[in-house]
């Protein structure tokens, strides 16, 4: 046994830890920038909204109000935590861990920029299917363990919700991942250097920015924390840095969704077109702008959009858009083979 | 070596998952034992080379089919402390089963039935996964493949035959008919005389009675 | 993929296309819509049996599939069963208002499953026909859903059946890991090599063996793995009974034939015994709890029990002549039941149906036709000639005495013996008891045609027993 494990220090070389260390390096370096950018994507959602509805947001913290993310995340972090005495404890403090991490793991594949990939796997479509797939749990352990009224309502409806929408997400992501022949999130990107996925396969991207709301749960489709109704859904008992955590992770999951867009859809880090002014920035911040423009839309729907109902939100998931999906990747598949045989 | 570290903690972890199951004593509990299994089997599954039957476990299993498991525990509510209070007299005859069962296994694990012969342990391809899997699927097992869709398809089948009804008494939204409403067809507008009250303003439209 | 491979699947790809037309367009609440539902699977399985033709004398077929001459027949007669079973179900689903097209779609589908399991030459494609016929059972079971007892009964079979098929793979999966392989082939080598190379026998192989055995003798509800039988029987609705105790058994009795003579063709002096206990244990608990029995349901239950042990006899035989006559048995034995259950379909009074048997009371002065199939096919099923029952189990009680299994035989016989004492009870209450006569008239034309053609084919099959005979034994030749 003990020589079993003394076997094992071996592995404690000189390159291992070398490894290890820039690994970590890379981790940090990608999720210290993802929640500085979530704190500013909150200002720029009020900004935004407040523009949109001919106000200014928020203004007095800092100039033109950018230390607000900032003063937010400072009271958050001094309130004090409540725990509701009727909860299941472990299950409580656990969910909004279950949010958060998801959000942050899956970064991992996402490309940059040719070769900027802490993670370059042959199955980065399924990994990042398979990562988001996660954050429904958070939310219904949220709102289970809570035993409250509210949050449970919530999360019942948002596990529907994310469950359903999934489903024509996937068969989106099908449609590109047929077009480009690969699951490799690099590849798929390159192989859009001629022409965006977002033309060719147009309506496949409009229904994926549709589910991408919903699995966010974000308005028109938030009807898990409708506060309307559902006062905030499954974070009502949540406080301080527990509900920060939700708040995190539903940032940092817009985001990374956004990024998913940007890379099946509108063709990662390649520039619009490849002629001689535009292929001079560098690809991260053609990465970037792409990730703005789809962020950009989140809040837009938000400041434009009323909440959908409840059966109309299904509606719209079963009946309408995983029907449309099917039809449209059975009818791509069709005519990628009459084209393979040289028929159209 | 790595590799046989990582097995040891994702076997051991299956195993302890997978006891939480059956003795945890919430269900609520139990479900989320049971989707650390999976996942732990997950990772067993990449360990093995598979890594995309290990993300397709997580993808499927963890991320549709155990959310409706949770779904289902939690909107119904079972106090298991009474279920197994009621259930005492069934104990010997379970734990004569099991014991048999146990037996059965003994004897077989004494005639090698957890040794992998030798042709079976063939390297697992490393390179495409998704693709090998793919073309063995759609040519050498297309029956079976083609039968458990259909299969699915009867589930579905069954699942709308026992518990879908139309419920009379139920207003529906039917857009169409929302659609087509014009203002004309729900809305009038009268100048009832001063002091005449209620009764002399009227109100008509499609459905709505005078 | 060559078109010529297709060939001898056509029946199969032609009826999952076809099902997924019928609930495409015949399914819905309306009953013509049903109708229309009843016509589409009865064409469709004619056309299904028409384009077997098709496919005789090619057997080159996809992988993991195997169509033979013993695949042709079996399935052939699982065809003329489904149109048999298809026409009787309207009368009694319309009076209780489940007369949907969704009944036929899982009829269809079961026939499916069944003809995948029947072809099957691997453990994977016979594990999906098993569960894609079971699957459809369980919902049909339960089709009446806000009758109690029907959804007592769907749900019973369900988790009773979900933990056979649990068995059953379970067995594979070792099976699989004994062999390495899960064609039917492979495995036969996989065994052969195990017992050259071990000396007694491997106890793995055995766990294996009894795990696979056991599931499949459940679906074939033999004694001691039949608890399940009566009250599904009794709860489901009619028609679903009639289903669950004809096609189910031809199906789970080909595929024991087959599982036991392929992959475990080495096996046999290990198996002939164990069948040959199965057989005697289900022939004597079949038959006597069968006695007891008050409502028509249960004793065809228990009466199915004890025929499935009557048909093991054949099996145990373990020759050519003794799996024919187990053949030739389930033939007569669908035949009668089909006659049977379209007599039973009839029997009502003021509009209620009659399943207790206390109540038949004077159906043989009223009703003198339908009194009559049914004691004929009663008796034909308890072996008293002049009936089809006769030769069956003068078959298969042949085959055995040649393999020297007097005991098994002498068994049989005297079940029969009490199988025949019930069948007179129930001819006393019909003949001579009096009581409450108010049955109603007026049955439907479907009903009459399949009790009547289920009668004439009792009778027949004495009178003309060879052909039949010869094809089943043309459908073993390939075995011995």
């Amino acid at each position: 046994m003990l020589d079993l494990v003394l076997s094992y220090l071996d592995l404690i070389t000189e390159e291992n830890i070398w490894y290890v260390i820039t690994t970590l390096f890379f981790v940090l370096l990608i999720t210290l920038p993802l929640f500085g950018a979530v704190a500013y994507l909150t200002l720029a959602e009020r900004k935004v909204i407040g523009w949109m509805q001919l106000r200014h947001g928020p203004l007095y913290t800092g100039w033109w109000g950018i230390g607000q993310p900032i003063a937010d995340a400072i009271k958050l972090m001094f309130k004090e935590p409540t725990i509701p005495e009727k909860s299941n404890l472990i299950v409580y403090i656990l969910a909004p861990v279950m949010v958060l991490v998801p959000a942050v793991v899956a970064w991992a594949v996402i490309p940059f920029d040719a070769n900027w990939v802490l993670a370059d796997i042959n199955l980065g479509v399924v990994y990042l299917m398979a990562v988001s797939s996660l954050g429904v749990y958070g939310i219904l352990m949220a709102g289970w363990a809570s035993n409250s009224k509210y949050p449970f309502l919530g999360a019942v409806r948002s596990g529907a919700q994310m469950v359903s929408y999934e489903v024509s997400m996937g068969l989106c992501l099908l449609s590109v991942i047929l077009l480009a022949g690969s699951m490799n999130l690099s590849e798929i990107v390159l192989a859009q250097q001629g022409m965006w996925n977002a033309v060719t396969l147009f309506p496949m991207f409009i229904v994926f920015l549709i589910s991408i709301l919903a699995e966010t749960n974000r308005a028109p489709f938030d009807l898990p924390e409708a506060e309307a109704e559902l006062v905030a859904g499954y974070n009502v008992e949540y406080g301080s840095m527990p509900f920060a955590m939700f708040f995190l992770g539903e940032y940092a999951n817009m985001i990374l969704m956004s990024a998913f867009a940007s890379i099946m859809f509108l063709g990662g880090w390649l520039p619009p077109l490849d002629i001689w002014p535009l292929n001079l920035i560098p690809g991260i911040f053609w990465f970037f702008g792409k990730i703005a423009a789809v962020l950009f839309f989140f809040l837009w729907a938000r400041a434009t959009l009323p909440r959908f109902r409840y059966d109309q939100l299904m509606r719209l998931g079963w009946k309408v858009l995983l029907p449309f999906t099917l039809l449209w990747l059975v009818g791509q598949a069709f005519i990628m083979k009459l084209m393979q045989v040289g028929w159209v | 070596m790595l590799a046989d570290l990582l097995f040891l903690l994702f076997s051991s972890v299956l195993l302890i998952a997978a006891l939480g199951v059956i003795t945890a004593k919430n269900p609520m509990h139990c479900v989320l034992f049971m989707i650390l299994s999976f996942f732990n089997a997950a990772g067993l599954f990449i360990l093995l080379g598979a890594e995309f039957l290990g993300l397709l476990l997580v993808m499927v299993y963890v991320g549709a089919i155990a959310v409706m498991f949770l779904f289902i525990v939690m909107t119904i509510d079972i106090d298991f402390a009474v279920l197994k209070g009621k259930n005492t007299n069934i104990v010997p005859m379970g734990i004569l089963v099991s014991a048999v069962l146990l037996l059965e296994l003994i004897a077989g694990a004494w005639g090698g039935m957890f040794h992998t012969p030798q042709q079976q342990t063939k390297p697992v391809m490393q390179e495409e996964n998704a693709q090998i899997l793919g073309e063995v699927l759609f040519t050498d097992y297309v029956v079976p493949f083609q039968g458990a869709a259909i299969i699915l398809l009867i589930a579905m089948v069954g699942a709308i035959v026992l518990t879908h009804r139309r419920r009379s008494g139920v207003k529906r939204q039917d857009i169409t008919k929302q659609i087509q409403r014009k203002k004309s067809d729900c809305m009038i507008v009268t100048e009832p005389p001063a002091k005449s009250g209620v009764a002399a303003a009227y109100f008509v439209g499609k459905g709505v009675e005078k | 993929m060559e078109t010529i491979q297709l060939l001898p699947i056509l029946p199969e790809i032609f009826l999952a296309i076809w099902g997924m037309l019928i609930l495409l367009f015949a399914t819905g609440t309306s009953a013509q819509i049903a109708n229309r539902a009843m016509v589409m699977t009865f064409v469709g399985l004619f056309i299904a049996l028409g384009l077997q033709w098709e496919g005789i004398g090619h057997t080159d077929t996809l992988p993991l599939l195997k169509v033979d001459t013993f695949s042709r027949f079996v399935g052939g007669i699982v065809l003329i069963g489904g149109m048999g079973l298809s026409l009787i179900a309207r009368d009694f689903l319309t009076r209780h208002q489940y007369h949907r097209g969704e009944f036929y779609v899982l009829l269809i589908f079961c026939i499916l499953g069944i003809r995948t399991l029947i072809i099957a030459d691997s453990l994977l494609t016979l594990y999906v026909g098993l569960e894609m016929m079971s699957f459809c059972l369980y919902i049909l079971a339960a089709f009446m859903r806000e009758n109690a007892k029907s959804s007592e009964a769907g749900l019973k079979y369900f988790v009773l059946g979900s933990l056979a098929s649990g068995v059953l793979l379970y067995g594979m999966s070792l099976l699989y890991g004994l062999t390495g392989d899960i064609s039917y082939t492979g495995v036969a080598a996989g065994i052969t090599s195990l017992i050259q190379a071990g000396e007694p026998l491997n106890p793995a192989l055995i766990v294996a063996f009894v795990f696979i055995l056991a599931g499949i003798l459940f679906k074939l509800s033999v004694v001691p793995f039949h608890m399940w039988t009566p009250d599904v029987y009794e709860g489901a609705p009619t028609p679903v009974t009639a289903i669950m105790s004809t096609l189910p058994k031809l199906a789970a009795v080909a595929l024991l034939m087959r599982v036991l003579l392929e992959p475990f063709a080495t096996l046999q002096n290990v198996w002939q015994p164990t069948i040959s206990l199965f057989a005697m244990l289900t022939m004597v608990g079949g038959s006597l709890l069968a006695i007891v029995q008050t409502n028509i349901k249960r004793l065809l239950a228990y009466s199915s029990i004890a025929q499935v042990g009557f048909l093991l006899v054949g099996i145990a035989a373990g020759t050519g002549t003794g799996f024919a006559g187990a053949l030739f048995y389930t033939v007569t034995y669908i035949a009668t039941l089909l006659g049977l259950f379209a007599v039973l379909l009839q029997l009502r009074k003021r509009a209620v149906d009659i399943e207790n048997i206390g109540d038949f009371t004077g159906l043989g002065r009223t009703h003198p036709v339908l009194a009559g199939i049914l004691l004929l096919c009663l008796f034909s099923l308890a072996g008293v000639p002049p009936l089809a029952g006769f030769f069956a189990k003068i078959y298969v009680f042949q085959a055995a005495m040649e393999s020297g299994l007097l005991g098994l035989v002498i068994v049989g016989v005297l079940s029969s013996a009490v199988a025949v004492f019930y069948s007179l009870k129930l001819l006393k209450t019909i003949y001579f008891e009096k009581g409450e006569q108010q049955w109603d008239a007026a049955q439907p034309l479907q009903l009459r045609l399949v009790s009547i053609t289920g009668a004439a084919l009792t009778l027949g099959l004495f009178i003309l027993p060879h052909p039949l005979w010869k094809l089943a034994m043309q459908a073993v030749q390939g075995w011995f």
